[in-house]
């Protein structure tokens, strides 16, 4: 899977689960930016992700994310 | 050496003019600082300053090993390191402040099924701070772990970090990376800051000293004689209770805070006007916020994670270990144990409706104030806070339950008023509030001033501050009310 | 630099124009309250003139009764004492500042265990009531600095009335009469369910005891008629409390009227507030067995500068 196709499948979740529609997300985005996005809303994002792309993240990997492309690159390397 | 004592005056004052003397030298500057750190440690117990240097360089050792694994790619021994010094860390909390506790309810539980045990409990001094220290310490290697921070190679820095003076005995709670980030550049002579951080101290000193102290005449009053007050009486001292625990906790961090920011440091807040909070959540992230986040980010956020597929009840169950943890950082006792518990199963209601999931923004009137369903629910929320911290303040679960007992006895007594005290709370409690909703919810307008004292504006509010201190300000011990019982 | 500087030195500036128009407020304030503290410290240290006055802790300021007083003594009586435990710290540096206005014929002390034993519950802070006349008196001065009040009330007038902010603005609301001259009656009667006597196991106290013989020697100099007088209690501790006060006032040729002990009051429970202080009832039946004794002792002395030989009732 190409990584901008990845981004814009990530993009689509994060958008369901923050109910937030305009939603645009780049690699450089992190959760200071996007209001919604905090510590509790992490894990259920987390939670949706793992069911899109049918993968399993570690707890140190979830941990270890600084921003979204640190959770793409992560996603990439699994599938 | 409390901030707000003479001693405490004094020991700053050389230690700011040497401070910056030394400047730009920033080794100079640091090693300095360090020295005073340990030397202020020291006043209050040299043994424990040993403590304090010993866990610094086991963890930093502990620190540079974890990054060195993880550079050469052996996960499994950085992750055992890590789980090294947390042991290391929650032993020595355990050791020094929960194991009369665990072994005085072992022995009663013991007791209780039929065995006699006998155990004399060792006389354990706490470290004062232990729980602050410990929390840096943990903080350091486990983010050391996550990539959170990198190794700081310097040790006199992280030593600095661990011990520094204004925030060792009762936080705020830093983490690593910004404060090693300011340790590592020379503290020039700001003015500005010197001038802001004084600010800080004196609104501290009037918190805890015209509101805090004040209020604990009334309520130790009370509260240390409950079997002789009325129900109204005992009523009373606890709604005023949390309202002296935020001026006493929130004051000590203001001087904390202000103190570091005239050496140049910016550390963590600590405080958010708590009791403007609609739920219990919210109280939580606004209440002594360096010791949630710290909760949150290194016990909530890996439980959560870990019980993630139990969908709400995993958080459930991650929200109430959390919780009873913070409970149990305050103090060794079941009433400690309790207040976390029943904290958590408050935030029970939450999840299960959602709310806890979303971010609720309290709707505003026409004046710019909340509208009455908010206020209600902010008056709610302090009242719950109110029974947590009756938990808090019982000596024990026994006292607590005595207390409980007594009120419908003590029904129909009459309030016992010491208006001096409640005149001078109340005065002083009126400015807290007037500041506190005008930095919630008006932040951008200022007390108004004519046109020629607008240019003193900072001066004047600081003059008038010291004024009050020394007019509503607590300064003896020796303060007691005429009761007749 | 200079930025801070000049920040400063209007900070200070500022601080001492507010502190002290602030204070000349509340010292106009503190003059007129009725407040028990405020008007019998500031009425005892600045405006009273009257002959014989009656100096001690609370029990004085419950016991005596000028009123009952004159009529015994033929003499301006006024009831100087003032709650909260004030002890031999207060009232030497109380004297002091008296004595820079006028000279009484004498004075009645109501002494109490804290006047010569190490008491914890109440010690040098007790002189902190005189911090509004710092200033005033060296006596005065010396006991502020005993109670480390001295240099903060040089530096701040505000802080010579801190924590007293209410009573000074609700003091014209305050409970003392000032037609009873000083005195405060207290109505109602004892519980005696559970009620012991009070004991005093501590030991003596060298500075305290140098204090007093200090008031005793300033009321000879002065040729101030001095005498000691102990009023009765609801129960009497087994032991001779009291005895050290005996004979020290020997030592000093003075007069001590002990009635401690005194069937007429003791167990008495209609006389009496709570364990220590009579009630009005009680003042006034005692102000009137007093009155009589020290006008054996005074009217003959009250002329006089030679010391009378001294008597000592049961």
């Amino acid at each position: 899977m190409e990584r901008n196709d990845i981004l814009a499948r990530v993009q689509e979740v994060f958008r369901d689960e923050l109910e937030l529609d305009d939603l645009v997300l780049t690699d450089e985005t992190t959760a200071d930016d996007v209001e919604e996005w905090d510590s509790l809303s992490h894990v259920q994002l987390v939670v949706a992700l793992e069911k899109a792309f049918n993968i399993k993240f570690s707890s140190r990997e979830i941990l270890s994310w600084d921003n979204v492309g640190d959770l793409i690159d992560c996603i990439s390397r699994k599938i | 050496m409390v901030v707000n004592s003479l001693a405490f005056l004094w020991f700053f004052v050389v230690v700011l003019a040497v401070y910056y003397i030394c400047q730009p030298k920033r080794q100079a500057q640091n090693l300095f600082l360090l020295a005073c750190s340990y030397w202020f440690y020291a006043q209050i117990d040299i043994k424990m300053a040993g403590l304090l240097a010993v866990l610094t360089l086991v963890f930093w050792f502990i620190g540079r090993s974890i990054e060195q694994a993880i550079g050469q790619q052996h996960e499994r021994r950085a992750s055992r390191l890590t789980t090294l010094s947390v042991v290391v860390g929650i032993g020595a909390l355990f050791y020094f402040k929960y194991l009369n506790f665990f072994i005085d309810s072992f022995v009663a539980a013991a007791n209780v099924v039929g065995l006699h045990l006998s155990w004399t409990g060792s006389h354990i001094v706490v470290p004062v701070g232990l729980s602050f220290f410990t929390f840096k310490l943990m903080s350091y290697t486990l983010d050391i772990y996550h990539g959170k921070t990198v190794h700081e190679r310097n040790l006199g820095n992280f030593a600095n970090y661990i011990a520094f003076f204004p925030t060792i005995l009762s936080g705020p709670i830093d983490r690593p990376k910004p404060f090693l980030r300011q340790i590592a550049n020379a503290r020039l002579f700001n003015p500005d800051n010197l001038t802001a951080g004084f600010r800080r101290v004196l609104w501290g000193m009037f918190l805890k000293m015209c509101i805090a102290d004040r209020l604990d005449i009334y309520v130790s009053a009370v509260w240390n004689n409950y079997d002789h007050h009325s129900a109204l009486s005992i009523g009373l001292a606890s709604l005023l209770y949390p309202l002296q625990m935020y001026a006493d906790f929130s004051g000590y961090s203001e001087m904390a805070i202000g103190v570091a920011l005239m050496l140049g440091f910016k550390v963590a807040e600590n405080f958010k006007r708590p009791f403007f909070t609609i739920n219990i959540a919210n109280y939580w992230s606004r209440w002594h916020i360096t010791l949630t986040s710290w909760l949150t980010d290194y016990v909530f956020m890996p439980l959560n994670i870990k019980l993630r597929d139990w969908g709400v009840n995993g958080t459930i169950a991650a929200i109430m270990l959390n919780m009873t943890f913070i409970g149990m950082w305050h103090g060794a006792d079941w009433t400690f144990f309790l207040f976390g518990v029943y904290h958590g199963l408050w935030y029970i209601p939450l999840m299960v409706s959602g709310q806890f999931f979303k971010k609720t923004k309290v709707k505003l009137n026409k004046v710019g104030l909340p509208t009455l369903p908010f206020a209600l629910r902010m008056v709610g929320n302090y009242l719950v806070v109110t029974f947590g911290l009756m938990l808090f303040h019982a000596d024990n679960i026994s006292m607590f339950w005595d207390i409980l007992c007594h009120l419908p006895e003590a029904w129909d007594g009459s309030l016992f008023l010491d208006m001096a005290t409640m005149v001078n709370a109340a005065i002083c409690t009126v400015a807290l509030v007037w500041s506190d909703v005008q930095e919630e919810w008006f932040p951008n307008s200022k007390l108004w001033l004519p046109r020629w004292a607008e240019r003193w504006r900072m001066e004047l509010l600081m003059a008038t501050e010291i004024v009050c201190i020394l007019l509503f300000g607590v300064f003896d011990n020796n303060q007691f009310i005429y009761f007749q019982f | 630099m200079k930025k801070l500087l000049i920040h400063i030195v209007v900070i200070a500036g500022l601080f001492a124009v507010m502190d002290r128009s602030s204070g000349m407020l509340l010292k106009f304030l503190y003059n007129r309250s009725n407040a028990t503290d405020a008007y019998k410290i500031s009425y005892a240290n600045e405006t009273t003139r009257d002959a014989i006055l009656f100096m001690g802790s609370s029990r004085c300021l419950h016991h005596y009764v000028p009123a009952i007083l004159e009529t015994e003594l033929g003499a301006s009586c006024f009831n100087a004492a003032d709650w909260g435990i004030k002890n031999i710290y207060y009232q030497y540096g109380l004297l002091g500042n008296i004595l820079e206005r006028y000279t009484p014929q004498a004075i009645v002390l109501e002494v109490h265990p804290c006047d010569w034993l190490q008491t914890p519950f109440s010690g040098r802070e007790r002189a902190g009531s005189l911090a509004p006349y710092c200033g005033v008196s060296e006596a005065c001065d010396d006991m502020l600095k005993l109670a480390g009040n001295y240099w903060p009330c040089r530096l701040s007038t505000v802080y010579r009335y801190t924590g007293s902010l209410p009573d000074l603005l609700f003091g014209r609301w305050g409970t003392m009469n000032r037609e009873l001259k000083g005195w405060k009656p207290m109505d109602g009667q004892i519980d005696t369910t559970g009620v012991k006597a009070e004991e005093y196991p501590f030991a003596v106290d060298t500075e305290r005891v140098a204090l007093l013989e200090r008031f005793m020697d300033v009321c000879r100099q002065h040729n101030i008629r001095l005498i000691l007088t102990i009023s009765p209690m609801y129960v009497c501790s087994q032991e001779d409390v009291f005895l050290f006060a005996r004979q020290l006032a020997a030592k000093h040729h003075l007069p001590c009227i002990d009635h401690y002990r005194d069937q007429d009051f003791v167990n008495h429970a209609e006389l009496f507030y709570d364990f220590g202080h009579m009630n009005r009832q009680g003042a006034e039946q005692y102000s009137k067995k007093i009155g009589k004794e020290l006008a054996r002792l005074l009217t003959d002395n009250l002329n006089e500068t030679k010391a009378a030989v001294p008597e000592i009732a049961d």
